[in-house]
């Protein structure tokens, strides 16, 4: 019974470490240097746009804007009331309103200085998630 | 068992460095593997669709490579001036509804029209409803 008790602690400190070590050492691919890429979900008329600095010590911005009601495609025209993101190994950035609709963060340019892993952003409409996605694709 | 734990390792690794994904909702995910990048031409190996068990199944999904013309987010071919078709694919399950879809071998080159700098893809339910995502390259 000992020995099972220790087998099995064991393999969650071998699982552990393992999944530390997945995550110490999960890819980074180099940011792009200039330009804005962006992401429009049409169901609900919102948009992702990631900028790269445009100064050389100015940050990455991240905007989340609502586009209204005029999109194609559109289902529900849903404003977004919250949104957050996170970049591996950082704390979480909530995105500050910038009135009508649009939210708003800087990512510091140190953060990615050796690339980018893994980043996350969701987007609210009170309860309901209006996308819960990675955005890595819109650094690169 | 360290051999396992090396062999996860190196897939955790791999997996990392080909998948990006491009949407996820409540229902939907949209993956691309292997996306190269390559002056102005973008490629990817797949861009797989899935909805979840418990979510409706899709019954078609297509990918659109555009010149954005109008500066309207998606392509309209109607819009003023309209938009540029460069590439697109249709994928579907020979009309049995299913919840993964795959496309493969998408680039934004379109012959002697250039390089797309727009993307849309398009998911198409059974019930006539579709869900539309935008972006560019």
């Amino acid at each position: 019974m000992y020995s099972h008790s220790r087998l099995l602690l064991l393999f969650l400190i071998l699982l552990g470490s393992l999944a530390w070590t997945a995550l110490a050492q999960e890819p980074r691919d180099p940011v792009r240097g200039q330009g804005a890429r962006w992401l429009t979900v049409h169901d609900y008329g919102i948009q992702v746009r990631v900028e790269a600095p445009q100064q050389p010590h100015t940050d990455w911005v991240v905007r989340v804007r609502d586009l209204g009601p005029q999109v194609d495609h559109l289902k529900m025209d849903l404003a977004p009331t919250a949104a957050r993101m996170q970049l591996l190994g950082y704390p979480p950035l909530h995105l500050r309103p910038q009135g009508q609709g649009e939210w708003l963060t800087e990512v510091p340019r140190d953060w990615l200085v050796g690339g980018i892993a893994s980043v996350q952003i969701k987007v609210l409409h009170h309860g309901s998630t209006l996308l819960d996605t990675s955005i890595r694709g819109l650094f690169l | 068992m360290q051999r396992l734990s090396l062999t996860l390792l190196l897939l955790t690794a791999f997996l990392g460095a080909c998948k990006v994904t491009i949407v996820k909702t409540d229902c939907l995910e949209v993956i691309a593997t292997q996306i190269a990048r390559d002056g102005g031409r973008v490629s990817a190996d797949t861009v797989l669709f899935r909805t979840k068990k418990e979510c409706k199944p899709m019954s078609g999904a297509s990918y659109r490579a555009f010149r954005e013309r109008n500066g309207e987010p998606g392509f309209q071919s109607d819009g003023q001036p309209p938009d540029v078709l460069v590439h697109q694919v249709h994928a579907d399950n020979g009309g049995q509804p299913t919840h993964r879809l795959d496309i493969s071998n998408i680039d934004n080159q379109g012959g002697s029209s250039g390089f797309a700098d727009s993307w849309e893809v398009t998911v198409e339910y059974p019930d006539g409803d579709r869900s539309v995502f935008s972006g560019n390259f």
